[in-house]
């Protein structure tokens, strides 16, 4: 059981983990206090323990696909929310300024609520069994430990670059993010049935198999599909394009008003 | 003139199988087992599975051969498109129960 925890809570927290840290160097290049951080992960907690909370009526809602488009909806929020990101910072409008604070806020809550919902799920499951429960408790506290410690061990590689390096750096792992939630925002679709299913366009799986750490790792970076589908890609292609031409359309913008 | 031309080609592509309602085929979770744990669906047609959780405790059903991950909260039921797919095996697990929680579907070519 031990085990199951460390492995479970450590994929959920990876991908929160990767967001927060991402903001949280963003906050020490541009010099800013951190504080309304550890006030959206705070209210992230609260949003995914309300989550789990009402799974059950959730889940129930359009016909049995409610959690689908639940986690549909969030995926493309954190998406929104690091696109108008990108927007503010490639047109130089950097901290402090109250619509950064809340979009950083905004895509961390939604990061956290989805992931840590299902830690909480998994481990009030174990609430009756009390032998259980303190291994799938410690296993859990190792998992989050771990998930924290490469949250760190990021947040300290981009702020060892020169503050302008590490902005690039900090805008190349929000795009790869970003890309990572529509991408599976795409198959919560295709499990509701709202986008067709097609056949996997390649079969990767016994070069990086999803068993595996590295296929784990890939996953939790940029939701790594051994198997998938044509419109799974289409659409991370795409919304990775996007994201590179809001930060040159912000960029061209802010370069104009310069000459003028 | 054109626009109706492309109208109609556009109702003569939808397929009139996507009209009908996909089989349900139903597994249980019970003791973080499930049954059954290996369920043949016809190959190369979409089906719905209806997993019903009569444990008390959560679970979630997920595979990576086939792309899904759904948590079913305890004595709930939950349902999961799947397919269509080619011939072959597909493995699932209950994430929460790893252990125990295993079954494979076959999707069969002759489509029974």
């Amino acid at each position: 059981m031990l085990l199951n925890s460390v492995i479970l809570v450590l994929r959920e927290v990876l991908e929160a983990a990767m967001v927060v840290s991402l903001f949280m160097a963003f906050t020490t290049v541009s010099q800013q206090s951190r504080g309304f951080l550890l006030k959206a992960i705070l209210l992230g907690l609260i949003a995914g323990a309300t989550y789990a909370y009402f799974l059950p009526e959730i889940s129930n809602w359009l016909e049995g696909i409610g959690q689908e488009i639940t986690n549909t909806i969030i995926h493309v929020g954190i998406y929104l929310f690091l696109t108008g990101f990108l927007w503010l910072i490639s047109s130089n409008i950097v901290l402090p300024n109250r619509l950064v604070k809340a979009v950083m806020m905004a895509a961390i809550i939604l990061a956290i609520s989805r992931e840590s919902a299902e830690i909480m799920l998994y481990i009030s499951g174990f609430s009756s069994d009390h032998f259980l429960m303190q291994s799938v408790l410690s296993g859990s506290l190792i998992g989050l430990g771990i998930g924290v410690s490469c949250g760190i061990f990021l947040y300290h590689l981009m702020i060892a670059l020169k503050p302008a390096a590490a902005t690039r750096f900090i805008c190349v792992l929000v795009v790869i993010v970003g890309g990572s939630m529509m991408s599976q925002a795409t198959q919560f679709l295709i499990q509701a049935d709202w986008l067709a299913s097609t056949e996997p366009v390649w079969d990767s799986s016994h070069i990086i198999s999803e068993h595996s750490l590295p296929g784990q790792l890939l996953y939790a970076l940029m939701a790594y599909e051994a198997t998938p589908t044509c419109s799974q890609i289409v659409i991370y292609l795409t919304s990775l394009a996007l994201m590179i031409l809001v930060i040159v359309v912000a960029r061209f913008l802010q370069a104009q008003s310069k000459y003028d | 003139m054109m626009k109706y031309f492309f109208i109609c080609m556009a109702i003569l592509l939808i397929p009139l199988n996507s009209y009908a309602a996909p089989p349900v085929f139903e597994i249980l979770i019970k003791d973080h087992l499930f049954y059954p744990d290996e369920l043949v669906i016809p190959a190369n047609t979409k089906v719905k599975l209806l997993v019903k959780n009569q444990d008390a405790t959560p679970e979630e059903f997920e595979s990576y051969e086939l792309n899904r991950e759904k948590v079913i909260p305890g004595n709930t039921q939950a349902i999961i498109f799947v397919g269509p797919l080619p011939p072959g095996i597909y493995p699932f697990f209950g994430e929460f129960f790893p252990k125990t929680a295993q079954g494979k579907i076959i999707a069969n070519g002759s489509g029974e």
